[in-house]
């Protein structure tokens, strides 16, 4: 099994989407295999058709801090926030290759989280009843996917540096919960480049996949 | 005439709620399209219809709860 592994650099949510849009009907048609994006959003809160408007705490906030909101998104989940030093990891796949089985599918996210977090000494799990990864009662990454014909779009937020007070503008997943960060956690920033390596050495073995092709697409 | 079922959706996920139909009973569907909006913890995801004709009866409304292979709709 092959995946592609596509890196998008800084690049707003919108334009994003749109990318996933056009990767997953290319995989619905077979014309590529899995693909992983990465990328990193400006400040950005989305939330999904569930949302109750009531998770959104600061309204002032978002409008005088130049803050995106994208509303209706296609993803499980509810309101939560995207923004610089978040490692966000969109996971196209494809799972009539892989079982039909999407609760495997998130299992195995999860487990790729987690398994990326304890590389760099980061303790954290998957709760039962609650969706994300978890490093003790403060979440770290929030998962959320949207399935078309079998073949998924939308997928993870890692926050590696992300500035968490933009958390306190929302109710994250529609929880009152406290979300933390790999940088808060170690006390340290890191960069991005290696968190992501690490991520696709780990879903590698997690997924058996047998060969990577690394494309960079910056866009403005 | 058929019925539309909640598929299996791997492990640990038995249940899932409707979003929202993109349907209304009367109307001509065919074999293939999105019928309805399915929504789980993390995913959402669209069931189609197995046979083109006309929606006869949606079982399951707008925020109902539903079993795997359970019936959602009824085509004829």
């Amino acid at each position: 099994m092959r995946i592609s592994v596509v890196d998008l650099g800084k690049i707003s949510f919108q334009k994003a989407f749109l990318r996933q849009l056009d990767i997953q009907k290319q995989v619905l048609e077979g014309e590529v295999s899995h693909t992983l994006v990465f990328c990193e959003h400006p400040h950005t809160i989305t939330s999904t058709r569930r949302t109750d408007v009531n998770n959104i705490l600061d309204h002032r906030f978002i409008l005088d801090n130049n803050v995106d909101y994208v509303m209706g998104i296609n993803r499980g989940g509810d309101i939560t926030y995207h923004g610089p030093g978040q490692l966000m990891g969109y996971m196209i796949f494809d799972l009539r290759n892989l079982g039909r089985d999407l609760g495997l599918f998130l299992r195995n996210m999860e487990s790729s989280i987690i398994k990326t977090l304890a590389a760099f000494n980061i303790e954290a799990c998957s709760k039962a009843g609650f969706r994300g990864v978890w490093a003790g009662d403060k979440k770290i990454a929030s998962i959320g996917i949207g399935v078309n014909k079998w073949v998924t779009i939308h997928g993870f937020g890692l926050n590696v540096n992300t500035e968490l007070k933009f958390f306190e503008i929302i109710r994250p997943c529609g929880l009152d919960i406290k979300m933390t960060s790999m940088k808060k956690e170690l006390r340290g920033s890191l960069n991005l480049g290696l968190v992501k390596k690490e991520f696709v050495r780990v879903l590698n073995g997690i997924f058996n996949l047998d060969s990577l092709n690394l494309t960079c697409l910056k866009e403005a | 005439m058929a019925e539309v079922i909640l598929p299996e959706l791997g492990e640990g996920i038995d249940k899932a709620t409707v979003s929202y139909w993109l349907f209304e009973v009367g109307q001509p569907v065919k074999e293939g399209e999105d019928l309805v909006e399915m929504a789980t913890d993390k995913a959402v995801f669209n069931v189609p219809s197995t046979i083109t004709g006309i929606l006869k009866q949606k079982v399951a409304q707008d925020g109902d709860e539903v079993k795997v292979k359970s019936v959602l709709a009824v085509i004829e």
